[in-house]
């Protein structure tokens, strides 16, 4: 590198003064031009775009594996419950089993409310811990915002409930980043406790409502496995302000309560009770109730829900598996049983969610088996037993 | 003839590697009868500074290097005068004048530069680039330059370890004393300011002595006696697929004088990429990976820099001058890391940025010149997650400074708050964001957990002192410097100390080093003999914990006898150097390093210099006048090497000692052709032994084994290679250019005409590396007893000079690795191979499933309806998930860092004002 003797220099040495040049007017004009050239190579060089690295693909499944009128949504094999729509969009948010994870949590899932992949989770931690947490009976109001009740449980104290509950109320963009409105379980000032609360609605921005619950854990002998049994005590409604505990309102005749949704203002609210075959229906500022629609005596009726002139309702079954998706329209009380899948059923449904437009129900169901008993000797048929499996899936039905 | 050259060169009392300045010498002689003119006034740069002898002879010593104007007058004369006149550091420029009585005629002048192959009186191997040369080759930076040199490896030159060299700017030494092994300076020069650059391996002045690999000499401008400047933009943008790596460079400079005489320099320098450090490795075979069909750009892996340096030379009168300089340079990147390939977002960044500043004042008579520099010198590092994601503006430049999560707790080194988990820092979960879906290897949701900082501080003084006799040179001074070090490292940010989570490491002390010297040159008849000796100190200062030495000091003595035989310069050449050792040795840190250390480190608060004593001998040659041949043998003993051994029983654990000792030995040959008649070459060979020597007992019974059974013989010591030690090296570098109006004629002009080329050819055999199991706590065989595939590489520049309305500019095209070669620059040690095999792979996926066997359902983010092979919504069981696990495998264990850099292309277009 080191060149010793005089070189030839590269065009024009560093320090050295510039060449004396006589410009004519041809090379003015070449000079132009290339000025121009030069001006132009900088600018199409800088124009260009660069190419831009690699970037992952859109991998998530879309609309439902096997669409139809009922199409199945979930296929997670643990328990998905109690879906919800979020208003303002066509999407909803349910409590998923998070089978992948070790403490098994249940977490709310949001998802597209014509099938196809999740698109969030939130979990309390994004890591399993020593804790069991569960995410559920959501709602979600119309100004961005979710209730929820969130439990969680020690895993390793195998307690049959939960060590703690509250009511939440969180943003929807960060739902865990929420205020605790109540804590559960609680005692009103009626002197009612509540072991658990359920059916959470929104009746307006400060103001929820909600069926405060018994839950017994009865054992059908010494040493079987305890079965949860929830029974619905009243309906309530929750006026919180932005800080401090919310405060409780006793709904009057909503006694033995099963299910509440809230109507399309906040000023009414449906409900059913048990051993009631109708869906009642009372409008807060006459304090007025009545019967929106029966179903007929002798009728197992639950788990109501409302909107754009539709009642869809749980009917018969059981109230520990689910039951009949029926479809009412309120103007004409006509009154219609979804059909059954082609595939994959027969079943039964609980915990509709009915679309804010009326057009989809989105319910959790649980797959029969129907078995037929024979009397051996006779070969009569003696019965018919249905078994529900044991998971809840999510199944959407669309309506005409 | 030669001889007398030669015996002329003797006479002249030359210096020892003065690494800013040359000298100027020759003879004014009358025109009649070639008789010395005595007494004549000779001239530099417009200042009248000595007088010719009684022979004619004149020599002005303590010249900058760069471009000088040499005047003559004398009563009764006509006064010659010469410009252009190119002085480099260490070397004797020679000018001879002829001048007449009174007459019209010109003055013949004869114009020899100096022979620094032919003077004895430059002891050092020095190897340098100019400024014009730097942007003649297919170089961008000055450590690319110097890269070129025999003997280098990238910064690692004759064997050492990246940091053991020194860097000199314009006579004032400036290191990153804190990590330099680890970390870049923080600084960097840019080319356009450069007058020269130079590689010294042995025999450098003991001014600059405290390296024991090489030292790096940086000269830069002095501002211009005419205001002008250049203007350049380079981009790949033009290029499609592989060939545009998202370039965008732009350079300014300006450089002219001020009123009072005074000089400006100033130069910006900035330059984007989308990816900084682009890969050559294969493309994966399967089409779902989507670097499938890119191959080429890796995201997040986008880095900027820039730099900016003004100098400003101010002339106080007489022999007085005063120089001040600035430097700023910022370089942030965002690091590409394989487990977040998916979720970028979460990949960690690093910001480095430097800041010096410095004064020089000279005083600069022929018998005496003093220098005084006062360098101020911080650098500042940090790495982890940003707190936000940079929005570009043009290309890679996003023109703000990236910010992380974490670093005002970093800068102030709380090490109290940083015991909570960081609010701002989320747990990091498995993505669901592959083509494979499975939860295995890669991650989002969160970051590494990382924030790493310090900040290094240094206010040095030095004052040199340089006198010169008839026969004699006598150089003397000496340097005390300040420094400042803060650290701070917090991992696994998500989740408190404790439980496996260690504290945050922090630092905080102020070291002093200080050093001294004199050396003097001897000029006999046809003989010079060097002699010199350098004295260094360190001391940590108060603030390491368990530090029980104070300062430690060094006396290192330097020889060298040099002589002309038979036209050859002959020299002999011994010295000791000391070098202090990186302070991130002295502390706790965790940093990632060279030194085949874990995750967590204890420092070492009494670790002392690492010494090396090299001899050498070499021959310089000039076996025609355009062609000089140089060969040097040389072999360095190595001592103190800082190395590291396992602490306690947690594999992770280790602390650092000088534990190492070594030995590097080799021979550099190398032949040139200077660029005349429109070629030159270059061609660099060196062969080279770098051998390290262990006697650490612990590795030698846990690790290293002896014998094909590997359990007998526990050696008491070994060898084996340095993990620089590279055999055989060739650096080949040819230049052309085609003659003014040569080539085909079009559209009335010669496209080809004046068209300049460079190619530097590089060619070397592999480095060594380790073996070790597959768990990787054994090793087979000796330590580096494998060695990579040999490399070579082809790196070519095109200019086309254009003239644009009476100013100059060039077109140019420059070409690293030509074809693209992949060359192997790093293998696994379990397998000597890039890629991971088959069984390893088999290995990866199945430990992966049995972490996380469950089904994947078909409303999961982790659902491929092509795994689904039994279409019922579920990916179940070994048939349907473990393909994906192996697919995921695969993906995550591609060799992207193992390869060299593929071919890289800068499109540019420079204008000179």
């Amino acid at each position: 590198m080191n060149s010793n003797v005089p070189t030839l220099h590269s065009s024009v040495p560093q320090g050295a003064s510039a060449r004396a040049r006589v410009d004519s007017p041809t090379t003015n004009m070449h000079a132009h031009l290339r000025i121009r050239f030069a001006i132009a190579m900088a600018g199409a060089l800088a124009a260009c775009e660069h190419t831009a690295p690699f970037r992952p693909g859109a991998y998530g499944a879309s609309g439902p594996l096997n669409p139809g009128v009922v199409a199945r949504l979930t296929f997670n094999l643990g328990q998905d419950l109690t879906p919800a729509w979020v208003p303002g969009t066509n999407a909803i948010v349910y409590t998923a089993e998070r089978m992948d994870r070790a403490d098994r949590d249940r977490c709310l899932a949001f998802m597209p409310g014509t099938g196809g992949a999740i698109t969030r989770y939130v979990c309390g931690t994004s890591t399993p811990d020593e804790s069991l947490n569960v995410y559920g009976e959501t709602a979600v109001s119309s100004d961005g915002h979710i209730a929820y009740v969130r439990a969680s449980n020690t895993r390793a104290l195998f307690r049959i409930g939960p060590d703690a509950q509250q009511l939440d109320v969180g943003p929807l963009a960060n739902p865990t980043d929420a205020r605790v409105v109540h804590i559960v379980p609680l005692t009103t000032a009626w002197g009612r406790t509540y072991d658990a609360v359920s059916y959470l609605g929104w009746l307006s921005a400060h103001r929820l409502v909600m069926i405060g619950d018994s839950v017994r854990y009865p054992r059908s002998c010494g040493s079987c496995p305890a079965d949860t049994v929830r029974t619905g005590i009243e309906i309530v409604t929750v006026d919180f302000a932005d800080t401090g505990l919310g405060t409780l309102t006793l709904v009057p005749g909503t006694d033995s309560a099963t299910s509440v949704t809230p109507g399309a203002t906040g000023d009414t609210i449906y409900f059913t009770r048990a051993g009631d075959s109708g869906i009642h229906r009372y409008a807060f500022s006459t304090g007025q109730a009545s019967v929106a629609f029966d179903f007929g005596p002798g009728r197992l009726v639950r788990d109501v829900t409302v909107a754009s002139g539709r009642l869809v309702a749980i009917v018969d079954g059981r109230v520990a598996d689910g039951g009949d998706l029926h479809v009412v329209n309120l103007a004409t009380t006509a009154d219609s049983i979804v059909a059954q899948p082609a595939s994959g059923g027969p079943l039964w449904f609980a915990r509709p969610a009915l679309a804010p437009d009326g057009r989809q129900v989105v319910a959790q169901a649980r797959v029969l088996t129907i078995t037929p008993i024979f009397d051996p000797a006779t070969g009569i048929l003696l019965r018919v037993d249905t078994t529900a499996a044991g998971g809840n899936d999510l199944w959407a039905v669309q309506l005409p | 003839m030669i001889r007398r050259v030669l015996l002329l060169l003797l006479l002249l009392a030359g210096r020892v590697s003065a690494q800013t300045g040359g000298s100027i010498s020759g003879h004014v002689r009358q025109r009649d009868g070639h008789t010395g003119l005595a007494g004549a006034e000779v001239g530099l740069d417009g200042r009248w500074v000595t007088h010719t002898d009684s022979s004619g002879f004149y020599r002005i010593r303590e010249v900058r290097s760069g471009w000088h104007l040499v005047t003559v007058r004398a009563i009764g004369f006509e006064s010659a005068r010469r410009d252009s006149v190119l002085v480099r550091a260490g070397q004797i420029s020679v000018v001879n004048f002829v001048i007449d009585v009174y007459t019209i005629e010109r003055p013949i002048v004869v114009e020899a530069f100096a022979d620094s192959i032919l003077d004895p009186a430059l002891v050092a191997t020095v190897q340098r680039i100019s400024g014009e040369e730097l942007r003649r080759f297919p170089v961008t930076t000055v450590d690319e330059a110097i890269a070129l040199s025999a003997g280098a490896v990238g910064e690692s030159y004759r064997g050492g370890r990246l940091g053991q060299q020194a860097f000199i700017l314009d006579g004032l030494g400036v290191k990153n004393q804190l990590d330099a092994s680890t970390g870049p300076l923080g600084v960097r020069i840019p080319p356009d300011i450069l007058t020269e650059a130079s590689l010294a391996t042995n025999g450098f002045s003991a001014r600059y002595g405290q390296a024991i690999s090489g030292l790096v000499n940086v000269v830069t401008k002095d501002g211009d006696e005419h205001w002008g400047g250049r203007a350049a933009y380079e981009s790949d943008r033009p290029l499609s697929g592989g060939a545009d790596l998202g370039l965008d460079r732009a350079v300014v400079s300006a450089s002219g004088p001020l009123p009072g005489g005074a000089g400006l320099v100033a130069v910006i320098d900035a330059e984007g990429r989308l990816d900084a450090d682009p890969v050559n490795a294969p493309a994966p075979a399967d089409p779902r990976d989507p670097r499938h069909d890119n191959p080429a750009l890796l995201p997040h892996n986008s880095g900027e820099r820039y730099d900016a340096v003004a100098k400003l030379r101010v002339p106080l009168g007489g022999p007085y001058t005063v120089r001040l300089f600035a430097l700023r340079s910022a370089d942030q990147r965002l690091l590409y890391d394989p487990a977040y390939k998916y979720d970028t977002q979460w990949a960690p960044a690093q910001r480095v940025s430097g800041d010096l500043l410095s004064a020089h004042l000279q005083r600069a008579t022929n018998a005496l010149t003093a220098d005084l520099r006062v360098g101020y010198f911080t650098r500042q590092f940090i790495r982890g997650t940003l707190t936000d994601q940079p929005a570009y503006q043009f290309g890679a430049i996003t023109g703000r400074s990236f910010h992380f999560v974490g670093e005002e707790m970093a800068r102030a080194q709380d090490t109290i708050t940083a015991r909570a988990a960081l609010p701002a820092m989320q747990t990091p979960d498995l993505s669901n964001r592959s083509p494979w879906g499975v939860p295995a290897f890669f991650l989002a949701t969160g970051s590494n957990g990382e924030i790493t900082w310090n900040r290094y501080r240094e206010l040095r003084g030095q004052v040199d002192f340089s006198v010169g006799g008839p026969r004699s040179d006598v150089y003397f001074g000496g340097e005390v410097s300040r420094q400042q070090v803060r650290t701070f490292q917090r991992v696994l940010g998500y989740l408190p100390v404790g439980k496996g989570v260690p504290p945050a490491a922090a630092s905080t002390f102020s070291p002093t080093s200080a050093a001294g010297y004199v050396e003097g040159q001897l000029h006999g008849e046809d003989f010079v003999l060097s002699l010199g000796v350098r004295y260094d100190q360190f001391a940590p200062g108060g603030g390491i914990p368990g530090s029980k030495v104070g300062a430690r000091r060094s006396l290192n003595p330097r020889f060298a006898f040099s002589t002309v035989l038979k036209g050859a310069t002959v020299v002999a050449s011994w010295g000791r150097f000391s070098q202090v050792p990186d302070f991130q040795y002295l502390v706790d840190a965790a940093f990632d390093d060279t030194m085949r250390t874990g995750r967590f480190r204890r420092g070492s608060p009494d670790i002392g210099f690492e010494d090396a004593t090299q001899y050498e001998f070499s021959v310089r040659a000039r076996a025609r006048p355009n062609t000089t041949v140089r060969v040097n043998v040389f072999n360095k003993l190595l001592d103190g090497l800082v190395g590291s051994i396992p602490l306690g029983v947690n594999p992770d654990s280790s602390v650092f000692g000088n534990f190492d000792f070594g030995n590097v030995k080799g021979a550099e040959l190398i032949f040139e052709r200077a660029l005349v008649d429109w070629w030159g070459l270059r061609v660099a060979y060196s062969l080279q032994s770098a051998n390290a020597t262990a006697t650490n007992a612990f590795e030698l019974v846990h690790r290293i084994r002896i014998g094909p059974t590997g359990d007998t013989i526990n050696p008491a010591r070994v060898q084996f290679p340095l993990d620089y030690d590279r055999r055989h090296s060739v650096t080949i570098i040819g230049q052309g250019r085609v003659p003014a109006g040569w080539g085909p004629r079009i559209a009335g002009a010669f496209p080809l005409a004046r068209l300049e080329a460079a190619t530097i050819v590089r060619a070397s055999s592999g480095l060594p590396f380790s073996m070790t199991n597959a768990t990787g706590d054994t090793l087979i065989g000796l330590p580096n007893s494998y060695r990579l595939p040999p490399v070579w590489t082809i790196d070519m520049l095109l200019r086309r000079p254009l003239r644009i309305a009476g100013r100059d500019g060039t077109l140019y095209i420059d070409v690293r690795n030509l074809t693209n070669r992949r060359n192997v620059e790093a293998v696994r040690r379990d397998t000597g191979e890039p890629q991971i095999d088959s069984a390893g792979l088999a290995g990866l996926a199945e430990r992966a499933y049995q972490a996380h066997p469950e089904a994947i359902p078909y409303e999961s983010p982790r659902y491929r309806p092509a795994a689904d092979l039994d279409h019922n919504g579920l990916i179940e069981g070994r048939t349907e998930l473990v393909p994906l696990y192996l697919a995921a495998a695969r993906d995550f264990s591609q060799p992207l860092f193992s390869y060299g850099p593929p071919r890289l292309f800068r499109l540019g277009l420079e204008l000179l004002f």
